[in-house]
């Protein structure tokens, strides 16, 4: 399992490489990347702030919840952290697995509990200023 | 004896600060009445953090979880992540 923060540009080929394997026939991956407008509004620049040691913490449960569920193989994770462009790759997500169908089924697991329980918050940059984005929050067991 | 308050994004910056070490008795205090105590010495009312979760020690926690002396407590606004 491949968990990490990136103040550098994201490079996806390490975290292909990083879950290939002899017995796994698919290695699917999410790439999110930094659109250039929210909510009717046109965004020139994002910046993304983690809480790092919660961060390594509660990815590791998330993906070990997937391992649990789904025979996958491997999964690596990258965060890319500071301010990024548009059309910059913010999260790489890779899961490699004997077949597509679990796969698929994990990953996406991965990207929704990640998206609601990992300690990352994004700040939108406008012509007009900034504003911090609310996406999800946390996960129901705690609320 | 005392526990490390941190804050991120929109709190940090409605704070001021990023971090606070609080008092807290060897007993220690439910994360409702320590963030109350928080709020009141930053001169912000505890319904600005209502929307808040907490973690303590890299783990969310419900409001009723007791700190104790060396925990790290971290009030997380909601996130973003993705």
């Amino acid at each position: 399992m491949l968990i990490k923060i990136c103040p550098e540009p994201i490079r996806s080929d390490d975290a292909l490489e990083a879950v290939r394997h002899p017995a796994c026939g698919a290695i699917v991956s999410f790439e999110g990347v930094v659109r250039d407008h929210h909510q009717g509004r046109t965004v020139l620049a994002l910046e993304y702030h983690v809480y790092e040691k919660f961060f390594f913490a509660e990815t590791k449960r998330i993906l070990d919840e997937m391992h649990s569920r789904w025979p996958v193989k491997a999964v690596a994770l990258l965060q890319r952290v500071g301010c990024l462009q548009v059309g910059d790759t913010g999260l790489f997500i890779a899961v490699s697995s004997p077949h597509r169908a679990e796969g698929l089924a994990a990953l996406s697991y991965a990207i929704e509990e990640f998206k609601h329980r990992a300690p990352v918050w994004k700040r939108e940059h406008y012509a007009t200023g900034t504003e911090w984005v609310v996406c999800h929050h946390g996960p129901n067991a705690a609320v | 004896m005392k526990v490390t308050v941190l804050f991120f994004a929109m709190l940090q910056e409605k704070l001021k600060r990023s971090e606070m070490s609080v008092e807290v008795s060897e007993g220690g205090e439910s994360l409702q009445q320590l963030t109350a105590r928080v709020m009141a010495s930053c001169g912000v009312e505890a319904t600005e953090v209502g929307h808040c979760l907490f973690a303590v020690n890299w783990e969310y926690v419900p409001s009723h979880h007791i700190v104790r002396p060396g925990d790290e407590v971290a009030l997380i606004p909601p996130v973003a992540g993705g």
